[in-house]
């Protein structure tokens, strides 16, 4: 494994470091290029910890954090975006709706 | 809980509007939609946009307003004063910016011929001026149009002599919303959406809350407020002369995901934007023709989404969402807002499909009229004040 991205209280975390992405539209497209197996994987290992996460988070002021917390928001903001997958469609499946990237962000 | 689950009580207190059926025709006909561009969207103020999107001195934004075949430029002058004018250069008519957004800062110029203007609108330079004859470049600014803005939206009206100011025309809507904190509100997100549908399409099927437990069972088809057996009723409409409202409560006790346990929990910050105009939890605004504003409220916090449907074609438009709120002072508030918004487009993105089948339905022209509720009393209205204006089917 490479050099770190994330704070050390997060390693276990550093697998998923795909999911640590700034723009909405590229946190959409991730979750739009990965299986539901990929992203109920990533859910799994960051909903337990998103206490914590906010926990730590809230020591630095919202707009000037270090780049590893600032990496670890990020990925946290990727939860956000496949919660609705996971936890209310639960299955690709029975989703009726235009490609998500069919709304154009600006 | 406010809301009285009584059936039939917007009709009674509009009896004026009848209960019949609907014409399909004015979303399929090409004929209705020509009309259109004159009777509606060169004779009503329209909303290009926000102050806050040019916030400072040569700050400009563009705007094809395709259907009254316009194109619009908004700068914020030197001297902080907004502006609007049609984006066409005195010299040729050439079209003066492609960029939808920028900063000028001090002048803008045409690519043409570099004519150059003032963020004022004043022509400063010809080159090759000594060439021409009689030229008064005090008489050849920029072509301002009518504006107006009201509460930071900025309104225009194409129309040489508009019939009402912008404030007469907002009537209903500009007394309800006066002094509402818009101004406290960031926007976080802007999204078009080219759907393939007629624009009054996507406008009447986001302006009722009947679909919501079926189309949209999996996402929010728990949360606005419900009778017994389920079918969701308003706490109040409001039908003005052009504008409308319906207000609704989210039930008491929506059913929250794990996430949304979570979110719950965390600090959301104190002395959070509050609307004091809310009429109810979700108030949702049309503004005729194609503005849509609604205002929510939210566990910690208020906040705003705008649309404006933007027709290209009789059956192509584009769909412009806005969403805003406050600036986040803490994570946990920052994650509640994501969600929020999450979930908005998500629920939008299974509207948008909506919004293409019923075009395709209409087009097929197999229904003639469509039929509506009480609950869906606000549609009726809206048709009735686009005839008021289009006077189609009464001389047709």
């Amino acid at each position: 494994m490479g050099e770190a991205q994330l704070p050390a209280e997060f390693e276990a975390l550093e697998p998923f470091i795909g999911w640590s992405l700034e723009r909405e539209r590229a946190r959409t497209e991730k979750r739009e290029a990965s299986s539901f197996e990929e992203v109920q994987e990533f859910y799994d290992a960051i909903f337990p910890s998103l206490e914590e996460i906010v926990d730590y988070l809230d020591g630095f002021p919202i707009d000037d954090m270090p780049v590893p917390a600032e990496r670890l928001f990020h990925m946290t903001l990727s939860l956000i975006e496949v919660s609705n997958l996971v936890e209310r469609y639960k299955s690709r499946d029975v989703i009726v709706a235009v490609s998500p990237l069919k709304f154009q962000s600006t | 809980m406010k809301t009285i689950m009584r059936e039939k009580q917007w009709t009674e207190k509009y009896p004026e509007l009848d209960t019949g059926p609907v014409p399909n025709e004015s979303c399929v006909s090409p004929e209705y939609f020509e009309l259109e561009r004159e009777r509606v969207f060169r004779r009503t103020w329209i909303n290009m946009g926000r102050v806050d999107d040019i916030p400072n001195p040569g700050d400009f934004f563009m705007r094809d307003f395709t259907v009254a075949k316009a194109s619009l430029l908004f700068i914020r002058g030197n001297d902080g004063v907004v502006r609007g004018f049609h984006n066409v250069c005195s010299h040729r008519g050439n079209k003066l910016v492609t960029k939808e957004k920028g900063s000028c800062p001090g002048a803008v110029y045409c690519s043409f011929h570099a004519w150059l203007y003032s963020d004022e609108g004043d022509l400063l330079r010809v080159p090759d001026e000594e060439n021409f004859f009689d030229l008064d470049k005090s008489r050849l600014g920029l072509t301002p149009v009518n504006m107006d803005i009201w509460e930071g939206f900025i309104f225009i009206n194409l129309d040489p002599n508009p019939k009402e100011t912008l404030r007469e025309y907002l009537k209903g809507v500009a007394e309800q919303l006066d002094g509402c904190p818009f101004g406290e509100l960031s926007l976080m997100q802007t999204y078009k959406v080219d759907e393939r549908a007629n624009w009054k399409v996507g406008l009447d099927a986001q302006n009722e809350i009947y679909h919501l437990p079926f189309q949209h069972s999996r996402l929010i088809g728990k949360t606005f407020m419900m009778n017994e057996k389920n079918h969701c009723r308003f706490q109040e409409v409001n039908l003005w002369r052009r504008h409308s409202v319906w207000a609704s409560e989210f039930v008491e006790d929506p059913p929250l995901t794990p996430l949304e346990r979570k979110l719950g929990g965390f600090n959301m910050g104190r002395d959070n934007v509050r609307i004091p105009q809310l009429i109810s939890e979700f108030d949702f605004y049309v503004l005729f023709p194609n503005m849509v504003i609604i205002l929510f409220r939210g566990p910690s916090e208020d906040g705003c989404i705008t649309y404006n449907f933007w027709p290209i074609g009789v059956d192509r438009t584009v769909w412009e969402i806005r969403n805003y709120s406050p600036s986040a002072q803490t994570i946990g508030q920052r994650l509640m807002q994501e969600n929020f918004k999450c979930l908005i487009r998500d629920v939008l993105q299974e509207d948008a499909v909506a919004h293409e089948l019923l075009q395709n339905g209409l087009t097929s022209r197999v229904r003639q009229e469509s039929i509506y509720q009480d609950d869906e009393i606000q549609i009726r209205h809206f048709h009735k004040v686009l005839e008021d204006h289009m006077g189609y089917y009464n001389n047709a």
